[in-house]
C-alpha cells in the first residue's frame, strides 16, 4: 500500500488505464468506446512521461555547447516513446471514427447492440 | 557486411514502397501486380536469406538501423526460423491473393481495389517488422499498423456483416495493443532499455524483488497478444472477422495475421525473458492449459455452426489453441512443434478458404446444407477441400500428421503429458467429427440444387490451388530438411 502511495503517478495511470479499458470493452456507444480508447493510450503515455522524470534536473538540451554531465539531465528516451505513442494513437483514433461513420450510415445508430442485428436481418 | 544481411531490411521496406506506387495509378490491375511483384520479391529476397544462413557460422546477425550502435539504436534481427516465416509469408499470401481474385473482383467495389491491394502490401510489411525486429517499441507501433490493415481488408467488403465484424475485431485489436504498450512501458521501466537482447542482459541481472513487475508483464503480453491472435477465451472477434470477409482476405487474416503475433510472442518468450526466467515465473502453465481448452472448445463450436466459412474460422481457433499448447510447453521440441505447425495452419487454412470461396460462388450460399455435390462441379476446389481437411485432421501424407506427431513427441517429456494426450486425441476425434460430414456432403451426387453450372474455375485460381496442394504434400512427405531448419532456427532465437 505505502509504495503505491509514493509512485503515485504511476498508481493513477493504471487505474486510468483500467477506466479506459473498461470503457473500450462494455460499453455499447462507439463514441464512448473511442473515448475510451483515448484514456487507455493517454494513461500508459502518463506512465512513460513519469518514467522519464526525473526530480531535480533539467532538459536534455545542451545550450552554448557547455555539457553539464549526464547527472544534470532528465531521460529523454521516454518523451520519444510518447511522441510516437500520440502519432499511433491519432491514427487509431481516426480509424475507428471513419469506422463508426460507416456502421452509422449502416445501422443508423451508434450502439454496437446484437439487438440491432437481428432487426436487421 | 555481406549483401545478404540488408535483406530483412529490404523485405520490409520494398512492400512498403511499392504501397506508395498504388494511389498513383488508380488501377486495379496495375495495383494487383504491383502488390504481386512485391511479394515475388520479398519471398525471393527470402530464400536467398535462408541460403545465406544456412552456411553462416553465428546462425544469426543483426542490422543496425541508423547510426547509433546496440543500447541506442535501433535494430533488426535475422536467423533460420524468422528467414523461414518470412519466406512462407511470402508464398502464402501471393497465392492467396491468386486464389481470391476472383472473390476479391466481385466483392470489392472496383474503385476501391487499388487500396484493398495497398493494405495487403502494408499487412505484409507489418508482419515481416514483427518478424524481424528486435525492438519490442517498434514491434507495438508495428503492432497498430497490422491491426489497421487487417482491419481494412476485413471491411473492403462493405456489407453489414463485414462492418459489424471489423468494429469488433478492431475493438479487440486495440485492447490487446493496449495491454501490450503497458507491459512494454512496465518493462522499459525496469530493465532500461527496448532492444530485445539488452532487456535479457539486464533481467538476468537484475536484483531480487523484481518478481511481480516481471510477472505483470509477461501477463499483459500474453494476454495482448492472445486477445490478437485469438486464443480460445479472446477468441469472439474471430469468427466473425474471417467469416465474413472476402476469401482471400480470410485466407490471409487466418493464415499470417494471427502467425505474425504469436511469432513476437515466441520471440518474447525466448529473447527478452528466456526460457528458464519464464519457468521461475509460472507463466508457461497458464499459456499450456489454455490452449488445451482452445483447441477442444474451438473444435466444439466449430461441430454446431451451419456457415461454412463460420466452421473453418473456429477450426482456426483449435489450430491457434495447438500452437499455443506447443509455446506451453516451454521445451524446444514443443517450440518445433508450433514453428511447424504455423508453417502447415498457413498453407492448409488459406487453402480451405479458397475452396470454400469457390463453393459459396457455386452454391450461391453460405450454408454447409446447402452444398451438396459441388466437388463435382468444381473438382480443383473439391480435391482442395478434402486435403486440407484431412491435413487438418491429421491423416499421413499431410502437414498436419507431422505436426500432431510433433506435438504428441514434445508432449511425453511434460509433467502433464496425459493430460495433453488425452486433449489431442479428443480434438482430433472432433476435428474429424466436423470436417468428414462436409466431406461427404460436398462429394454426393443427392440433392444437388440450384448450382451456378455455368460456374468455370478460373486458370489463375486452379494454379494456385495447386501449388497449395502441392506444398500441403511437400509437407507432409519431406518435412525432414524443413525441420531440421526450424530446429536450427529455434536455437539462435534466445
Amino acid at each position: 500500500m505505502g509504495s503505491l502511495l509514493i509512485n503515485y503517478y504511476e498508481s493513477i495511470s493504471v487505474i486510468l488505464f483500467g477506466i479506459g479499458f473498461s470503457i473500450l470493452l462494455l460499453h455499447k456507444n462507439l463514441i464512448r468506446k473511442i473515448i475510451g480508447m483515448n484514456i487507455m493510450d493517454v494513461s500508459i503515455f502518463l506512465f512513460l512521461a513519469v518514467k522519464g522524470y526525473v526530480s531535480g534536473r533539467e532538459v536534455p538540451i545542451i545550450e552554448g555547447n557547455i555539457f553539464q554531465g549526464t547527472d544534470y539531465y532528465i531521460n529523454p528516451l521516454p518523451g520519444g516513446l510518447v511522441l510516437t505513442g500520440i502519432v499511433v494513437s491519432v491514427c487509431m483514433t481516426a480509424f475507428a471514427l471513419a469506422l463508426t461513420q460507416k456502421y452509422y450510415e449502416k445501422y443508423n445508430t451508434l450502439d454496437l447492440d446484437e439487438e440491432v442485428f437481428r432487426k436487421r436481418s | 557486411m555481406a549483401y545478404q544481411q540488408h535483406i530483412p531490411f529490404l523485405s520490409i521496406f520494398i512492400p512498403l514502397i511499392f504501397a506508395i506506387f498504388i494511389p498513383l495509378f488508380k488501377n486495379r490491375k496495375a495495383a494487383k501486380l504491383i502488390t504481386l511483384s512485391s511479394i515475388i520479391v520479398e519471398f525471393i529476397l527470402s530464400a536467398i536469406l535462408i541460403t545465406y544462413l544456412n552456411n553462416y557460422e553465428q546462425g544469426f546477425f543483426t542490422y543496425q538501423l541508423g547510426h547509433y550502435p546496440a543500447p541506442w539504436g535501433n535494430e533488426l534481427r535475422a536467423g533460420l526460423f524468422e528467414a523461414i516465416i518470412a519466406l512462407t509469408f511470402g508464398i502464402i499470401m501471393f497465392l492467396s491473393i491468386l486464389g481470391g481474385s476472383k472473390g476479391i473482383e466481385h466483392d470489392i467495389k472496383e474503385r476501391k481495389q487499388p487500396f484493398y491491394y495497398l493494405m495487403l502490401n502494408l499487412l505484409l510489411a507489418s508482419l515481416l517488422a514483427l518478424v524481424y525486429t528486435n525492438d519490442i517499441f517498434t514491434a507495438y507501433v508495428f503492432l497498430e499498423i497490422n491491426a489497421v490493415a487487417a482491419c481494412a481488408i476485413v471491411i473492403a467488403k462493405e456489407s453489414g456483416d463485414t462492418i459489424k465484424a471489423t468494429i469488433k475485431y478492431f475493438i479487440m485489436g486495440v485492447l490487446g495493443s493496449g495491454l501490450y504498450l503497458l507491459a512494454v512501458a512496465i518493462l522499459y521501466s525496469i530493465t532500461g532499455h527496448l532492444l530485445m537482447s539488452n532487456m535479457r542482459d539486464a533481467i538476468l541481472n537484475l536484483p531480487t524483488g523484481y518478481e511481480i513487475p516481471m510477472i505483470v508483464a509477461m501477463v499483459l503480453i500474453v494476454v495482448g497478444l492472445a486477445v490478437k491472435s485469438a486464443l480460445f477465451p479472446f477468441h469472439t472477434w474471430l469468427p466473425d472477422a474471417h467469416g465474413s470477409a472476402t476469401s482471400s482476405a480470410s485466407a490471409i487474416l487466418s493464415g499470417l495475421v494471427l502467425k505474425g503475433y504469436i511469432i513476437l510472442l515466441i520471440k518474447i518468450i525466448c529473447r527478452v525473458y528466456g526460457i528458464e526466467t519464464i519457468e521461475r515465473l509460472n507463466i508457461l502453465p497458464i499459456i499450456l492449459i489454455l490452449g488445451l481448452l482452445g483447441m477442444i472448445l474451438g473444435s466444439v463450436y466449430a461441430l454446431v455452426q451451419k456457415d461454412l466459412k463460420k466452421m473453418i474460422a473456429y477450426s482456426s481457433v483449435a489450430q491457434i489453441g495447438y500452437i499455443y499448447l506447443g509455446i506451453g510447453l516451454g521445451t524446444s521440441a514443443g517450440l518445433l512443434a508450433s514453428g511447424f505447425h504455423i508453417i502447415v495452419h498457413a498453407a492448409t487454412k488459406s487453402m480451405l478458404f479458397i475452396a470454400s470461396g469457390n463453393f459459396i460462388e457455386i452454391t450461391g450460399s453460405k450454408k454447409i446444407e446447402d452444398l451438396n455435390g459441388v466437388a463435382h462441379t468444381d473438382p480443383k476446389s473439391g480435391l482442395s477441400f478434402l486435403i486440407g481437411s484431412l491435413s487438418m485432421i491429421g491423416i499421413p501424407l499431410f502437414g498436419g500428421f507431422v505436426s500432431k506427431l510433433l506435438f504428441i513427441d514434445s508432449a511425453l517429456d511434460s509433467n502433464l503429458s496425459i493430460i495433453i494426450l488425452i486433449g489431442l486425441a479428443i480434438s482430433t476425434m472432433l476435428n474429424g467429427m466436423y470436417y468428414i460430414p462436409v466431406l461427404l456432403r460436398i462429394y454426393s451426387k443427392k440433392d444437388m440444387i440450384k448450382h451456378n453450372l455455368e460456374f468455370k474455375s478460373s486458370d489463375v485460381v486452379k494454379y494456385s490451388l495447386n501449388r497449395l496442394i502441392f506444398i500441403n504434400v511437400i509437407l507432409g512427405i519431406f518435412s525432414k530438411p524443413i525441420l531440421n531448419a526450424i530446429l536450427e532456427g529455434i536455437k539462435n532465437l534466445g
